[in-house]
């Protein structure tokens, strides 16, 4: 009685009319292990980009499909991810959202001709390029530039910092600029410390090292984890000095994790989570049905670099997908209205927020 | 209508018989049993799902009693210092918690304990504040122990399970690498007959039967089942899985809040309904193969007396009466009809030697009868033939005397003008002779110029009678050459009627009745004059015979018009007492007549009948009513058929 499913399938696919193939949009970020939260946040704001545009009947009668797949964390299943989604046939690529994962992947991509968009990737090393890679979020010289002039202007004159290698595309990208900037303005870098997030290094030591060069200001450019451990060490080591952030640590996670201990910390964001735009009120809503969570700005970058690439997929014509990615713009994402230069970089407001009663409040 | 052997049909009844039987029981068992089997293979989806939490929750609940000595002791007043030995065996014996700390009432952690080979420094977690913390926050308000979504370790920055419960004012929270539990959960969900996938609140994958690489990556709650059971709503009865049919069931977790959702597959894959489907289907064909095999049997059976039966009737049928009957069988009603036909044919037999003695008599009176009628036959068609001669004789002594009549009345018209002449002539004679004389006596011109005058007179009266009479003659003469000779010719039908009229005027002159003429001139005919002329009499001598009967005044009145398609119409009318409805239909029968025995001999209107269709080919209309008179219509062509 073997036949009777294939009897059954050859009956459907005979009688049923075949809805149009749809159109297959990969989406790739760090899904397990550490980091799951930044990957499932993106994901859920792609996800939602892509129910919107299905709803609005998907790009010229086509469903758009969104093929998610997970890096675990590692460079070998990040170049077999992007391998894996090529050969499924996807148009593009959302993601990845580290600059440690755009290392390993954009060369990937390039090379497959697939373009990728990224919602989060910031190191400055992807900048001015004029490859398939695209990027919704500013690099991180704009983001360290409105920081170093925020914390300067704040009075901060000696800071020292301690930046986390895992990361390191990222981080070091942070520390050069934040202290090219800074010392442009006139203020000094008192100290650098660096640590290997998930490795044997205890945080003691790194905020002592910090310490010891009696700074007026700590930049930890490190994840949210890894954040409010150092924090927590420089208070319980009796420093009081105002404490900065970077924008990868600014997850939903970090006030959780923080609780009363990160009161007054300061780190510069992408989007304002008191957005009360009806657009973005609206996908707030929207993704709390879905996903019983708050979104984070990975949320909402993913969500505008999906529904940017889309956009551009529904003008593209006979324009390859770079072409128009480039030529659909201005885009209206979600809190701003933003385009891509010429290089496919994209230069997005950054908000500098403090930690008040648990909550991220803009400070400017 | 088709119609069918016996044996076809049996076979075919007892066939179809079976096999509606089998189709109706197979129907009624699938609409029966097999909603059954969805309702117990989803009812069985929701026991293995409420199986596995069972498993899950004694599993985690094993994990969770570990804390529960510690929480005790942490509950009694005094330091908390001491129980850092208790918390470093916990983590370090018990196998299950990576890091198991106490946070006092402010959410501040102040004893912690990490299990070996974790990197992390218990020192650097003193102090860390949990109060922002979700799970922290849910102990807080519970009073029983509460385990967390997965969430990112501070402890570890990996993912983990919280579990917290209550000691005294402080709060002991354990972590368990998610993992761990997931894998555990793994292990009971490979064990479960069906496909199993598990899901935190968040619809988030935790474990389960894979099939690619995608559960991890998507979120599961726009899928129904799992919609369903968010919502708190029992499951769709079937869902459609990977293009499998599967009927969900799923069942919570209280203490994880986590889903367990599996799915019996159902249709075909799911053995009792495919067994039941493959009973169905091979009862059916059984019940075809059954039929097939014992209906030629039996209809063979059932056919041996019947055709033994039909042998003896198609024998009976050929008048052969004498023959074996077949022995009783064993259907009661055959063996009745057997008796009934044997009876029936001796009843024949027995009516057939009678028929036969009759027939012998019968054939004898039928000659005799014959000759009786042909006799009789032969009398009528004499009596006939009589009957016929004497209508013809009728007939042309009507006519005759229809003639002497119009002799009658031309006789007493001439009557008159030329007795006038001759009276005149003989006056003149009177006068010629008187003059003779008394030219002898000598002549007075008074005399002569008196004689003259009288000459003058006289003759001028004579001329004028004479005249009117050669008028009348001439007249009379056309009315019998036309009567008499058949003669066909184009003539104006206002003449012949004025003619008619003129000539029928004597015979009325005496009576109280009159003619009026409404013809108008030129409608012209190419016909017989004769015969209408004829016919005209008649008609207008009916009206005075049977029409005026008995009363002192009536009126004629012919008209004619044109009447379409080369017709003329030419009617009759009188304001006599009309006839009967029931007379209309025979007045043109022959010898049909109201004054038998007063000279009517009921030929008149018969004549005028057959003049009219067989000789001007037209036809004879008669409508009356009584008390207001009669319409006889003509409608003649205006050119009469050659004959």
């Amino acid at each position: 009685m073997k036949t009777w499913p294939w009897l059954f399938a050859l009956l459907l696919t005979l009688t049923a009319c075949a809805p149009p193939e749809p159109l297959k949009l990969g989406f790739l970020a760090g899904l397990s292990g550490r980091g799951a939260d930044l990957g499932t946040a993106g994901r859920n704001g792609a996800l939602l980009a892509v129910d919107a545009a299905n709803a609005q009947g998907g790009i010229h009668g086509r469903p758009v499909e969104l093929l998610v797949r997970d890096n675990e964390q590692s460079a070998e299943m990040t170049v077999a991810a992007v391998e894996k989604l090529a050969a499924d046939g996807v148009v593009a690529i959302i993601g990845p959202l580290l600059s440690s994962v755009a290392q390993t992947a954009v060369p990937v991509a390039d090379k497959l001709g697939l373009v990728m968009v990224s919602p989060s990737v910031t190191a400055s090393e992807f900048a001015n390029k004029d490859d398939l890679f695209f990027r919704v979020a500013s690099t991180t010289q704009d983001n360290t530039r409105r920081s170093a002039e925020a914390q300067y202007a704040r009075g901060l004159r000696r800071i020292a910092i301690a930046y986390d290698l895992a990361n390191r595309a990222y981080t070091t990208d942070w520390k050069n600029e934040f202290r090219q900037v800074f010392e442009q303005l006139g203020g000094q870098i008192v100290a650098t410390v660096e640590f290997t997030s998930g490795q044997d290094t205890g945080y003691a030591d790194v905020v002592r090292q910090l310490g010891q060069a009696r700074p007026d200001g700590l930049l930890f450019i490190a994840n949210a984890v890894d954040t409010v451990h150092l924090i927590r060490q420089a208070r319980n080591q009796g420093l009081a000095q105002p404490v900065i952030g970077v924008t990868w640590a600014a997850t939903e996670q970090l006030l959780e994790l923080g609780g009363r201990t990160i009161e007054g910390f300061h780190v510069t964001q992408f989007f304002n989570r008191d957005d009360s735009s009806p657009r973005y009120v609206a996908f707030r809503e929207a993704y709390r049905a879905r996903f019983r969570q708050e979104p984070g700005f990975v949320s909402v970058a993913a969500y505008d670099a999906t529904q940017a690439t889309l956009e551009a997929l529904r003008r593209q014509g006979k324009q390859s997908l770079k072409q128009a990615l480039l030529a659909s713009g201005p885009y209206q994402g979600l809190q701003d209205e933003w385009n891509f230069d010429r290089f496919g970089d994209a230069r997005r407001r950054a908000y500098v927020t403090e930690v008040r009663n648990g909550r991220f409040v803009v400070t400017d | 209508m088709r119609a069918w052997r016996l044996r076809t049909s049996l076979i075919l009844l007892l066939a179809l018989t079976t096999l509606v039987a089998a189709i109706i029981v197979g129907a009624a068992i699938l609409t029966i049993r097999l909603p059954q089997i969805q309702q117990e293979a989803s009812a069985r989806a929701k026991e293995s799902a409420t199986q596995l939490v069972q498993l899950t929750e004694y599993f985690v609940g094993g994990i969770e009693a570990q804390l529960v000595p510690l929480a005790h002791l942490a509950a009694q007043p005094g330091p908390l210092a001491p129980l850092q030995t208790h918390l470093d065996t916990l983590v370090q014996k018990g196998g299950s918690f990576d890091a198991v700390y106490i946070a006092n009432g402010s959410g501040l952690v102040k004893l912690v304990a990490l299990s070996p080979g974790h990197r992390g420094k218990p020192s650097e977690l003193l102090g860390a504040d949990l109060s922002a913390k979700t799970l922290y926050r849910a102990v807080r308000q519970s009073a029983q122990p509460v385990w967390s979504d997965k969430y990112l370790s501070i402890i570890s920055g990996e993912l983990a399970f919280g579990v917290g419960l209550h000691a005294g004012d402080s709060i002991i929270i354990g972590e368990v690498r998610a993992q761990r539990i997931v894998d555990i959960v793994q292990a009971f969900t490979a064990q479960t007959q069906y496909p199993v996938i598990v899901l935190d609140s968040r619809a988030e994958w935790i474990a389960g039967d894979r099939e690619g690489n995608g559960e991890l990556t998507i979120n599961w709650a726009d899928r129904p089942t799992i919609h369903a059971a968010l919502a708190g709503q029992p499951p769709p009865p079937t869902v459609s899985i990977a293009g499998r049919t599967m009927h969900p069931g799923y069942a919570f977790s209280p203490r994880l809040g986590w889903i367990f959702a599996t799915g019996v597959p159902g249709g075909m894959a799911n053995p009792a309904y495919r067994n039941t489907v493959i009973f169905v289907i091979f009862s059916l064909f059984g019940a075809i193969a059954v039929g097939l095999l014992l209906a030629p049997l039996w209809a063979a059976r059932m056919l041996r007396p019947i055709k033994a039966l039909i042998e003896n009737s198609h024998r009976i049928a050929a008048g052969n009466y004498t023959q074996p009957w077949p022995r009783p069988g064993p259907v009661i009603e055959l063996n009745e009809l057997t008796d009934d036909l044997k009876r029936m044919t001796e009843a024949i037999q027995l009516r057939e030697d009678a028929i036969r003695d009759i027939n012998a008599g019968l054939e004898e009176r039928v000659a005799e009868r014959t000759e009786a009628l042909s006799q009789a036959n032969g009398e009528l068609d004499a009596t006939v033939q009589n009957l016929k001669a004497t209508q013809g004789h009728l007939v042309q002594s009507e006519k005759l005397a229809a003639l002497g009549n119009l002799v009658a009345g031309v006789a007493h018209e001439l009557n008159t003008p030329i007795g006038n002449g001759l009276l005149a002539m003989s006056t003149l004679a009177g006068r010629l002779a008187e003059f003779n004389a008394a030219r002898a006596d000598g002549l007075r011109r008074a005399d002569f110029e008196t004689f003259i005058e009288q000459v003058g007179a006289t003759s001028d009266i004579a001329i004028r009678n004479l005249n009117r009479a050669a008028e009348l003659i001439g007249s009379f003469k056309q009315v019998a050459v036309d009567q008499t000779s058949a003669q066909r010719r184009k003539f104006d039908l206002a003449e012949v009627v004025d003619e008619i009229v003129v000539m029928m005027q004597p015979s009325l002159k005496r009576t109280p009745y009159r003619i009026e003429e409404a013809v108008p001139a030129g409608l012209v005919l190419d016909s017989y004059p004769g015969a209408l002329g004829q016919v005209l009499t008649n008609l207008i001598n009916n009206a005075v015979l049977h029409g005026f009967a008995g009363r002192d005044h009536g009126t004629i009145r012919i008209e004619a018009a044109a009447a379409p398609s080369d017709c003329v119409r030419l009617m009759v009318h009188d304001d006599g007492c009309g006839i009967p409805a029931e007379r209309q239909q025979r007045i043109f029968d022959p010898f049909f007549t109201t004054r038998l025995g007063q000279g009517g001999a009921g030929l008149g209107l018969h004549i005028s009948h057959t003049a009219v269709t067989h000789i001007l080919g037209g036809t004879l209309e008669v409508s009356s009513r009584v008390g207001a008179g009669t319409v006889f219509t003509l409608l003649l062509p205006t050119s009469a058929p050659t004959h």
